[in-house]
């Protein structure tokens, strides 16, 4: 093991540690303010990186463009979901599994419409700074992967601010946490849900413009997308943004440790076994709170 | 997008030529031949090239006259890369539609289910798969249009060995595809003389394999094998400063995958069979064809179905048109100088490429180029 | 100040109020007595929306309310303590409090112009526990920030669901004395109680409720009644 393998090892595992993190805070969001376990998230990114795609390379307009109107994109689509799927399952009196089971019907429909445009095969978006690499220690990552890193931290820390700070993001937390109550207070609990949607879609498009210039963007991305973010998300505690980071993080090193260390075949087992081993020691996740405070 | 356009055309393009055959002289009852590919589903990637070029054979060989001034009709059927629709697909070309041969299939499992319909009945069968489980030796009526990958793995080794002089290699594969031609590289090692001082694997789906391109690169091989049928490993070895050459396999040269590879389809190695940018001399005149009838180069699938046409052409023109199935089998069981390679039947892995049939390609910057390095 | 004419509501299809009448006039207090399952809850959650009416009015001041959605009552001055209290557990204290205060800064011209300050006035002890989450503070503790958190949507109809039940005597008196000072205050009261003797002591009249109807109607005399409220006691306090 030389340093150059640790330290690329290392990077690897940041890289894809954050990308699974960004979709986890989509569904530490999602399922903060609604309760819902939005299995679209990582369509959402699908999605987000489309519209990218379309904006900025079939059409030739200006990269930026593209990235801000495809993390439009996902906050439109999570608005739509929520008004067309989330809310007649809500009338019918539905169950947290109801929504689960919509929103991975969602999923699908997203996905199989990509195939049906788009075809089988993977297309380039490109990165921040292209493909530019970073030297470090002989070992590479790419410029636009730092960047990665830099833009999720921020969106965590404007969520964190989002949430404590402002009336609106105190209002949606109140309506998750005890509808009825909010209702009282003149809180406006569908609306707290549309919005919550509508911002979990946001992430979720923002996440699909970061990370598609590092895997491309293709059909199925979306779902093996939302496996691993679900997994960073519940590592984190679910209802934690930096919990789900942190847990993207864990398991991104987790399994490139486990590669250059164990062997790649065992890659999967290992970050599986630890992810039951938090699971059954800690139920909560690293950063959620034992059961619910009542009140 | 673009090739179901051209597909659309070339099939409206066969529709329409088949009553102008009839013009030029091919009439009678045609020939018909049944074709199983897979047009859906994983296999996509190699059926759709076949299809193109079988229709184009249809074409061409019903423009000549057919076969003894009878047409030959291909039917086409997708099994989107199931076995089991493969399966009820031969079913109905065998009993329906009563076909004198089959064409197909595309992938190996559904290779199995097929034969084991035709060879009950003794129906030629030309997969473009190579030699698959023990059974399909006892086949008499197949035929593999597409070496095994057994010979695939002495390719990849004797470039790298004889042109590269490489002692150490590295392997990055996948579990699919990729582990099954690294298991055939494993049996090959010794024979010459090469380490695989690194071999990582990583599972289809993947979207980075960056830890263990960088574990391959960690330990200092000569050439490095990419094995897959995705552009990810092909991409992050660059990244992670693989500087060395790759040498891959012909399962990933389609310009489909190539196109994935972005700005790093460069210095990669392929044995193959066809390079349409510097065609062999007897590949020209298939290479020209195909260019004019569809717009774009052919790689080796496209060769291969357009080879399996005139191999059916040819014995059924031989063997006369009361041929029984059995005859024509026979008629097939021999030797042909084919587009993509030079076949013979009648050996031991009834196939018959041998190494000569080889073709090494280097893409660079994005664009195959002929390399002149042999096997002999 | 409110009042429900003929009122049907319920759970799905099924009624559980049928036809009832009440009255809460500007600045009194009124008690809704009865049973458990008497309907008493029900009618509190009709009131507020969070059950839709079948049947009848409810009107605040005399404009009808039974069609506004729930979290629009609040801006028209009706404020609600339920059963359960219903508080945001994993916020802190003063995140409950600023969520109504926002809430609150919406009505022109209240009548009770409760500010923050005013509500940590009324209950001191929260001056020092504005950044503990409301969720490990004793039951009475709870209560009494509900109570503040629907003041400060400035009411002028506080309505208050069984704020006696599983409470120590003590707290008990504290939470009266509460109660009393708002009385003082003019702010109209609808105290619902299965205590009868809460009930006496901080409403001027009561109604009477069994099997969601209303059975009696005590004036401020009859609270007087030792006789009568024991025979109503024995008949319809189960």
């Amino acid at each position: 093991m030389t340093l150059t393998l640790l330290v690329q090892s290392v990077l690897a595992g940041l890289t894809n540690g954050f990308v699974y993190g960004l979709i986890g805070l989509g569904i530490a969001v999602v399922f903060r303010g609604a309760r819902i376990i939005n299995a679209m998230q990582g369509d959402l990114a699908l999605i987000g990186s489309v519209v990218a795609y379309l904006i900025a390379v079939s059409l030739g307009l200006p990269m930026i463009l593209g990235f801000l109107l495809g993390v439009v994109a996902g906050g439109v689509t999570g608005f739509l979901v929520d008004r067309l799927m989330i809310r007649p399952t809500a009338k019918r009196r539905g169950t947290e599994d109801s929504f689960l089971l919509v929103t991975l019907g969602g999923a699908f429909a997203v996905s199989a419409t990509v195939l049906l445009y788009f075809g089988r095969d993977s297309y380039v978006l490109p990165g921040i700074g292209g493909n530019a690499m970073v030297d470090v220690f002989d070992a590479a990552m790419r410029v636009h992967a730092i960047w990665l890193i830099v833009i999720s931290t921020g969106v965590v820390l404007a969520l964190r601010w989002f949430y404590a700070k402002t009336a609106i993001g105190q209002a949606m937390l109140a309506a998750s946490i005890d509808p009825e109550g909010a209702l009282t207070l003149g809180i406006n609990v569908g609306w707290m849900r549309t919005m919550t949607l509508a911002l979990g879609g946001l992430v979720g498009g923002l996440a699909g413009v970061l990370v598609a210039p590092l895997i491309n963007i293709q059909y199925e991305m979306g779902l093996l997308l939302t496996l691993k973010g679900f997994a960073a998300a519940i590592l984190g505690g679910l209802t934690s943004p930096f919990g789900a980071i942190f847990g993207g993080v864990i398991l991104g090193l987790v399994e490139a440790l486990a590669v250059v260390t164990i062997s790649s075949g065992y890659k999967d087992v290992v970050a599986m076994t630890l992810l039951i081993a938090i699971m059954i020691a800690m139920p909560q996740g690293l950063f959620g709170r034992r059961g619910r405070l009542g009140g | 997008m673009l090739r179901a356009g051209l597909g659309t055309l070339a099939l409206a393009g066969a529709t329409i030529m088949s009553p102008m055959a009839q013009a030029q002289g091919a009439t009678g009852e045609p020939l018909k031949i049944g074709a199983i590919i897979s047009l859906t589903g994983p296999g996509a990637g190699l059926g759709n090239p076949q299809r193109q070029g079988m229709l184009l054979a249809e074409k061409t060989i019903n423009a000549a006259g057919g076969v003894n001034g009878r047409p030959i009709r291909i039917l086409i059927e997708d099994d989107g890369s199931k076995p089991d629709i493969a399966k009820s697909k031969a079913e109905r070309l065998m009993y329906d539609e009563k076909v004198s041969a089959i064409i197909g299939p595309s992938l190996t499992a559904s290779t199995g289910a097929v034969a084991a319909i035709t060879n009950a009945e003794g129906l030629p069968t030309l997969c473009f798969t190579g030699l698959g489980p023990r059974i399909e030796l006892t086949y008499k009526s197949l035929f593999h249009l597409l070496p095994a990958q057994d010979l695939n793995a002495k390719a990849m080794l004797e470039y790298s060995t004889k042109e590269l002089k490489a002692k150490k290699i590295g392997i990055l594969h996948d579990t699919g595809y990729g582990q099954v031609v690294t298991n055939q590289l494993n049996v090959h090692r010794q024979a010459y003389g090469v380490e695989f001082v690194a071999i990582e694997k990583f599972e289809v789906g993947a979207s980075d394999v960056s830890a263990q391109a960088a574990k391959v690169r960690a330990a200092s091989p000569d050439v490095v094998f990419v094995i897959a049928t995705s552009a990810v490993p092909f991409r992050n070895a660059r990244q992670v400063k693989i500087e060395q050459p790759i040498v891959s396999a012909i399962g990933s040269s389609t310009y489909d995958y190539v196109r994935g590879f972005g700005e790093y389809a460069d210095n990669i190695i392929y044995p193959e069979f066809v390079v349409g940018e510097q065609p062999k001399d007897n590949q020209k005149a298939f290479v020209e064809a195909f260019q004019k009838e569809y717009g774009s180069l052919p790689k080796n699938f496209e060769a291969a179905a357009w080879d399996s046409v005139h191999i059916i052409a040819k014995a059924a023109a031989k063997a006369g048109p009361k041929a029984g199935s059995k005859d024509l089998a026979a008629a097939m069981r021999g030797s042909y100088p084919g587009v993509m390679a030079t076949y013979d039947f009648a050996k031991d892995d009834m196939t018959g490429i041998e190494l000569s049939s080889y073709v090494f390609s280097k893409l660079v910057k994005g664009k195959f180029e002929r390399l002149s390095f042999t096997t002999k | 100040m409110l009042a429900t004419h003929q009122l049907r509501a319920g759970y799905g299809s099924v009624a559980v109020l049928f036809d009832v009448d009440i009255a809460v006039g500007a600045g009194e207090s009124i008690a809704i007595i009865g049973a458990n399952g008497a309907g008493k809850s029900t009618l509190v959650r009709a009131i507020c929306g969070l059950i839709p009416s079948m049947a009848g009015t409810i009107e605040k001041e005399g404009r009808p309310i039974q069609s506004l959605p729930p979290h629009a009552r609040a801006e028209h001055g009706v404020a609600v303590v339920l059963e359960g209290r219903h508080l945001f557990g994993e916020l802190s204290l003063e995140s409950n409090l600023r969520i109504a205060e926002t809430q609150g800064s919406k009505r022109r011209n209240a009548r009770f112009d409760f500010s923050f300050e005013d509500v940590l006035d009324l209950f001191p002890f929260m001056r020092g526990r504005l950044g503990a989450p409301v969720g490990v503070f004793s039951g009475g503790e709870q209560q009494m920030v509900a109570i503040g958190r629907a003041l400060l949507l400035k009411p002028d109809l506080l309505i208050l669901d069984e704020p006696s039940t599983g409470l120590a005597p003590k707290v008990v008196r504290e939470i009266v004395a509460v109660i009393q000072t708002l009385r003082q205050k003019g702010m109209s009261l609808l105290l619902i109680e299965q205590h009868i003797g809460v009930a006496s002591e901080c409403s001027d009249r009561a109604y009477v409720m069994s099997l969601g109807k209303i059975v009696k109607e005590l004036d401020s005399t009859d609270w007087h009644d030792q006789s009568l409220l024991a025979e109503i006691t024995q008949a319809y306090l189960g």
